[in-house]
């Protein structure tokens, strides 16, 4: 088998992630390299906006690459790869979720946590960057943790990751209209919720 | 002219230009009216654009690193034979209960009578065990549990960074 290290470097062509799969699942672990290099960055904000913290965030994309690795072959061509693998991150950030909710309900310290001051990044070191933008930036990131996990999904895959309708109904297993309403219902919710946080402040 | 409802189910569609000609004109007609409708259809415009742009983060600079000991970490273990701790303890209490009601069904039935309290032969025991749990009572499995427990003591001293960090991690949560 020729590698894809070789062909990447010969012919300069960029494999789509399906051919990058279907060479990882024939044991080429150069495939395996360049898929995590292509979804590290979009996974890690994915999860990072679903669950609020940066190091968690962290630890589930890289749960989710060794999940790529050891159920390669579970993989079939039906699917893209992409929503694939954002399903997996998708499952296991809900978990992540479900399981700090236990231990919210277990420890009464943490009713405190609303006030929490989430680390989101300066955009860039830029001094002019404006700091009512980082203000807007932290509230909505409250406002998108507010959501349910079902809502807090649909609206993340649609407006900051940009996925269609249909790439998400694939990836939360779910009809298509369902898909639809749901993000309406999901973005409306934000607005309310965004609007709530604004009124307190 | 169609309710702050039915509008509200349609923005998302009137956003996205995918409404019929007549729906979004009933839509704008509505927005036209309702000033309450028309803030949250401005609101959803904006945010979903701020969605767009919200500022990347960037993995760590050791995260490929990281991935690579936690993909050779997995396989270490994985090497080991597959009973698990919980498997193998539930095994044995299975196997300890049938064990007793062995005894009792054994020395009740007995023709002549007998002491209340008789110790069972270690035969029937091992017989008893073997039919509550023939993975659990077989003698190579069970090396292989002890391997298994040992190797899992093995990983904890391994990472004790990682330990340490769960422990960091909770006692940060308790802070907030």
């Amino acid at each position: 088998m020729v590698k894809t290290e070789s062909i990447v470097k010969k012919t300069g062509n960029t494999p789509t992630d399906e051919e990058l799969i279907a060479r990882f699942q024939q044991g080429d672990n150069y495939a395996f390299d360049l898929l995590v290099k292509r979804y590290k960055e979009p996974l890690l904000n994915f999860v990072y906006r679903f669950v609020g913290e940066r190091e968690e965030a962290e630890d589930i994309v890289q749960e989710t690459f060794l999940r790529l690795f050891k159920n390669k072959h579970y993989y079939r061509e039906i699917a893209k790869f992409s929503t694939w693998i954002y399903t997996i991150a998708g499952n296991l950030a809900k978990t992540e979720l479900r399981r700090r909710k236990r231990r919210k309900l277990l420890s009464i310290s943490n009713f405190m946590s609303s006030d929490k001051d989430y680390d989101i990044p300066d955009e860039d070191s830029n001094p002019e960057r404006e700091a009512n933008t980082v203000i807007t930036d932290k509230i909505i990131q409250k406002a998108i943790d507010k959501l349910s996990p079902k809502f807090k999904q649909v609206i993340l895959l649609r407006d900051v990751q940009g996925f269609s309708y249909e790439e998400i109904a694939e990836i939360v297993g779910i009809p298509l209209g369902t898909v639809k309403s749901r993000v309406n219902r999901a973005r409306l919710k934000l607005q309310e919720d965004l609007q709530q946080l604004m009124n307190e402040q | 002219m169609i309710s702050c409802d039915t509008a509200k189910s349609m923005l998302s569609d009137y956003m996205e230009h995918t409404l019929s000609p007549d729906e979004r004109s009933s839509v704008e007609e509505h927005l036209s009216q309702c000033l309450e409708c028309k803030r949250v259809f401005d609101d959803v415009a904006f945010l979903t654009q701020k969605l767009r742009t919200l500022p990347s983060i960037q993995p760590s600079e050791n995260f490929d690193g990281q991935l690579r000991l936690r993909i050779a970490g997995n396989y270490s273990q994985a090497s080991h034979p597959v009973v698990s701790r919980k498997g193998f303890t539930f095994g044995l209490s299975g196997a300890a209960l049938i064990a007793v009601i062995t005894f009792f069904v054994l020395t009740t039935n007995s023709p002549e009578p007998q002491p209340l309290i008789q110790p069972a032969s270690n035969q029937v025991i091992n017989r008893a065990n073997q039919i509550a749990s023939p993975i659990a009572h077989s003698k190579e499995l069970q090396s292989a549990s002890t391997a298994k427990l040992a190797s899992s003591n093995d990983s904890l001293t391994e990472q004790p960074q990682k330990v340490n960090q769960n422990n960091i991690k909770l006692v940060d949560q308790v802070k907030n």
